[in-house]
């Protein structure tokens, strides 16, 4: 198993390279000039301006050179310099995208903790009338628009109800605890400040809920159809006639088997948690990843593109070893040796 | 089914908070530190309740709003004219308290640095924090009056300025204001070769004889020269400090320049507020400058939440989580519940909706005949045009909107007549129509109105004179670079000007920037562009306005474009905020809001 883990890990670099030369050569194909894109409507009839901006931002070289020279800084460790913020885009990611897991890892709890339990009740209650809400719930989360989603339940939950707090990430009336692992609540944790702990949780909790609801019908109905199929295996008839009870005959024999399809979908739910909380992070105010991603790509911010892309394939890259590390803890018919 | 009662939902909330308990638990580890902290804990920011004003001075006012006032004539030599405040001398410091006004925005930040600040509301950031040598009062963008300078005058060929810098004025640093700051900050702006830097294309020279006179030396004549003082980008900031911070203001400076990330959370200027804290896509924090020359700003603190969705700034201003929402749009302001303490400000914008139709036959076809541009002007339903777009939009007959000088007025739009344009179609030869592309950017929008709507209303409006239009949604960037190089047929764009004067709309008129890119060139309208020109050079006001509307009526009969709509501005705000009030040059005046 270490062997393969390693063997995996020295793949990640030239997988990622391979994501650079993709994402570069796809960003500059776009039939758009980042010099119109960025400069005003005056500016960019002053041939100095237009000049002085490609020289900062590299566009007056030819596009080979633009990606070796991104590549040199990139192996220095240097994403480089935003356009439109201005700043590194190592230090953008490494302020937004905390945010962004945050949020995401909550909504993969959330995902997992209710998508799978109701994936199991469904399929063993099969046409129950449980069964046929379950899958009607699982088919309103899929197919439910998140933008919508999240408006609706700002409006009931936040303005009609007052269960949960405002868009943002923290009352105005906190103040931030200084910055420590740049995830809020845990920051909080660790300053001890218990009311910002608390607060920040609440602001977290609708947010994660929203941007789980496709995942967590994705999951149930997933694991409903893997537990149908296993459910009426041969084995399952054998554990039943071994006398076990039906709560050990589900629990451990069939959703074991169960849920290697599950924890596919989990992994991808969450990388695409991770890269496409766009709307999520928009209406709920949270300063993420996904937010930023959305804004290089429609304002040709080549290098905050090319930052996102790498760190988004990245952590794909990452939770695909974690599933297939998992398929083996699981089945150790399919574990590597 | 079981019933759900209040126990099984407190258990529910109770579950959800558990979880998230777990959820911090398993939090990913912390990312490698960044090479700088972007952002500093508001160390000293307090939970926002109110608190008596902090008024040390009463505020002397101003010039009330004059929106059809006429520029002051810059060949003149006015006073001291509406001094915002003669307590310049040693005053001492009102302390910082806990009145705080909260603004909902899509922040929009690329810069603080008022050199490179190009930007609307971070424009308004900035001319909290660093003032210019004038100001416009109200929502007047017309009379440009005294800031910095306490009196100005111009040398007889109206291409010498020179102003007298205000006495007793420090920097949030310590440092006494001189003009050699004004300098360093025209000099920069000119040579960083920024976004800005276009507007001091005409400075030929700036100079400081002495501490307290600026000499500012044009290459032509410029009628929009004072008002353009009145701007952010030309606001002074302590050059001492920022040179230390790495700003450079020779030539070169757009390569040895290092100031800018300095600037982003930081500021250096006279203004009434000062940066405390900027945690990007999140909020802006300013805090009171507890030594400001003037009137203090009546607020303690602002702070400028990042809500890029205009309904959930819609939903906070209700629920009074916010105080001001900047970003509501007409959909939302008609729905906006006036009974939760809320008030709504409605004003006209300086910006503009058009419609353009590409000049070069080889693009724009049959749209490039200027019949045709006549039959299309007459077929647009206007009214309906207003109240697609709300929100106290008016309509804009013309290449200048109402509150620049010579402004025809919206009683001046065509009036939809659906015969005559029917009429023009066949004396251009396409009686029986034609087709053609209207370009559009997928979610651009102007004035709170999605460009794709204003297509659907355009092919709706031009299908009853035979033309139909085939909407071809672009990404925002192809879209612009599009219009930009002339390749697009036909489109509706937004427009804002660059500065408060009606000269800044003469890039409509052939051969100017709008106007080559519906390859109208000069020679196409001579004419035209010599009138244009003229109008741009010449200093006395009655002759100006004059030209401005002879300008207007001739692009109107044969310009390439149908100027539709100059959108209005709203505003929602709690009951008990006072101050909300519109100007385009800084859009609102963060140091005039107070909190009851």
């Amino acid at each position: 198993m270490r062997d393969y883990i390693l063997r995996r890990l020295l793949l990640v670099p030239p997988l990622l390279l391979g994501v650079t030369l993709v994402a570069f050569v796809l960003s500059h194909s776009v039939p758009a000039d980042p010099v119109s894109a960025h400069l005003g409507q005056s500016a960019i009839l002053d041939p100095a301006i237009v000049e002085a901006f490609k020289r900062e931002w590299g566009l007056d070289r030819p596009l080979h050179e633009q990606y070796i020279a991104y590549l040199g800084n990139l192996f220095q460790g240097n994403l480089g310099r935003s356009i439109v913020s201005k700043r590194p885009v190592e230090e953008d990611l490494a302020q937004y995208l905390p945010n962004t897991v945050l949020l995401a890892t909550a909504a993969l709890v959330f995902s997992a903790v209710l998508g799978v339990p109701l994936g199991i009740i469904s399929a063993v209650k099969r046409n129950a009338p449980i069964d046929h809400l379950v899958r009607a719930l699982a088919l309103v989360g899929v197919s439910m628009p998140v933008f919508w989603l999240a408006l609706v339940s700002l409006f009931i939950f936040y303005y009609r109800l007052d269960w949960v707090p405002g868009p943002g990430m923290l009352d105005n009336k906190f103040v931030a605890p200084p910055t420590v692992t740049r995830i809020l609540p845990v920051d909080a944790l660790i300053a001890g400040d218990m009311p910002v702990f608390w607060n920040a949780l609440h602001h977290l909790v609708l947010p994660a809920l929203v941007l789980s609801s496709f995942s967590v019908g994705l999951i149930a109905r997933v694991t409903r159809s893997s537990m149908l199929e296993i459910l009426g295996q041969d084995f399952m008839r054998t554990a039943r006639a071994k006398g076990l009870r039906e709560r050990v005959v589900v629990l451990r024999h069939a959703l074991r088997n169960a849920l290697i399809p599950t924890i596919t979908v989990i992994g991808l739910a969450y990388g695409n948690q991770l890269g496409g909380a766009v709307l999520t992070e928009t209406i709920f105010s949270w300063p993420g990843v996904g937010r930023y991603a959305y804004q290089a790509a429609s304002s040709l911010d080549f290098p905050a593109i090319m930052g996102v892309t790498m760190v988004i394939a990245a952590i794909y890259i990452g939770v695909n070893l974690v599933v297939d590390i998992l398929y083996g803890v699981l089945d150790p018919r399919i574990r590597v040796s | 089914m079981r019933g759900v009662g209040p126990s099984s939902l407190s258990l529910a909330r109770a579950t959800l908070a558990l979880l998230m308990i777990v959820v911090v638990g398993c939090g990913q580890p912390a990312p490698p530190a960044a090479t700088t902290a972007p952002a500093k804990p508001a160390e000293a920011a307090k939970p926002a309740e109110p608190a008596k004003p902090a008024e040390a001075a009463k505020p002397a006012e101003a010039a009330k709003p004059a929106a059809d006032a006429k520029p002051a004539a810059p060949t003149t030599a006015p006073a001291a004219a509406a001094k915002p405040s003669d307590s310049t001398a040693a005053k001492p410091a009102t302390p910082v308290g806990n009145k705080t006004i909260v603004i909902g925005l899509t922040h929009g930040v690329k810069t603080f640095d008022p050199g490179r600040l190009y930007e609307i509301y971070p424009g308004m950031v900035g001319y909290a924090m660093y003032e210019p040598l004038m100001q416009f009062d109200g929502e007047d963008t017309t009379k440009p009056q005294a800031l910095l300078a306490t009196e100005w005058k111009a040398s007889p060929d109206g291409k010498t300025y020179t102003f007298t810098i205000r006495d007793g004025v420090k920097f949030t640093s310590g440092n006494p204001l001189t003009s050699a700051d004004f300098k360093f900050a025209f000099d920069r702006i000119k040579n960083l070769k920024g976004q800005p830097s276009f507007l001091a294309n005409k400075i030929a020279s700036v100079q400081a004889p002495d501490p307290k006179t600026l000499v500012v030396t044009l290459s032509e004549v410029d009628p929009a020269f004072l008002g353009m003082m009145g701007r952010v980008q030309f606001a002074v900031y302590d050059s001492k400090l920022a040179k230390e911070q790495g700003a450079v203001s020779e030539p070169g400076a757009d390569q040895s320049d290092k100031a800018e990330a300095w600037f982003l959370n930081n500021s250096a200027g006279t203004g009434p507020f000062l940066m405390k804290e900027y945690v990007p896509k999140d909020r802006i924090v300013l805090e009171r400058n507890p030594n400001y020359w003037g009137t203090p700003a009546k607020v303690d603190r602002v702070i400028l939440l990042n809500m890029e969705d205009p309904a959930a700034q819609k939903l906070t201003l209700e629920k009074g989580d916010i105080d001001i929402a900047l970003d509501l749009t007409a959909d939302q302001t008609k729905a906006l519940d006036l009974s939760k303490g809320v008030k709504l400000y409605t004003t006209r914008s300086l910006n503009q909706i058009f419609a353009f139709f590409n000049n070069d036959p080889a693009v724009g076809g049959p749209i490039s005949n200027v019949d045709v541009q006549r039959a299309i002007r007459y077929a647009i339903d206007y009214d309906g045009l207003v109240e697609l777009v709300g929100g106290g939009a008016i309509k804009l007959p013309s290449i200048i909107q109402l509150g620049f000088l010579g402004a025809l007025g919206p009683d001046a739009q065509f009036k939809t007549d659906i015969d005559k344009a029917k009429e023009l179609m066949a004396k251009a030869g396409f009686a029986n129509g034609f087709k053609i592309d209207h370009e559009t950017a997928a979610t651009a929008k102007s004035g709170g109105v999605a460009h794709l709507l204003l297509a659907q209303k355009l092919q709706t409006d031009l299908a009853k004179i035979g033309i139909t239009t085939n909407i071809v949604v672009q990404d925002d960037a192809t879209s612009l670079d599009r219009y930009r190089t002339v390749k697009t047929p036909l489109g509706a764009r937004g427009w804002g000007p660059d500065y408060p004067d009606a000269i800044n709309q003469f890039a409509f008129c052939p051969g100017s920037q709008v106007g080559l890119r519906v390859a109208w060139k000069a020679e196409s309208a001579p004419d035209i562009a010599a009138m244009c020109k003229q109008a741009s050079v010449e200093l006395d006001e009655g002759k100006r306005a004059a030209m401005i509307k002879e300008i207007q009526l001739a692009i109107m009969d044969r310009g390439p474009y149908a100027n539709l709509i100059q959108p209005g501005v709203q505003i929602g705000h709690r009951t008990n905020v006072e101050g909300v009030l519109y100007n385009p040059v800084y859009q609102q005046h963060l140091g005039k809001l107070d909190k009851k």
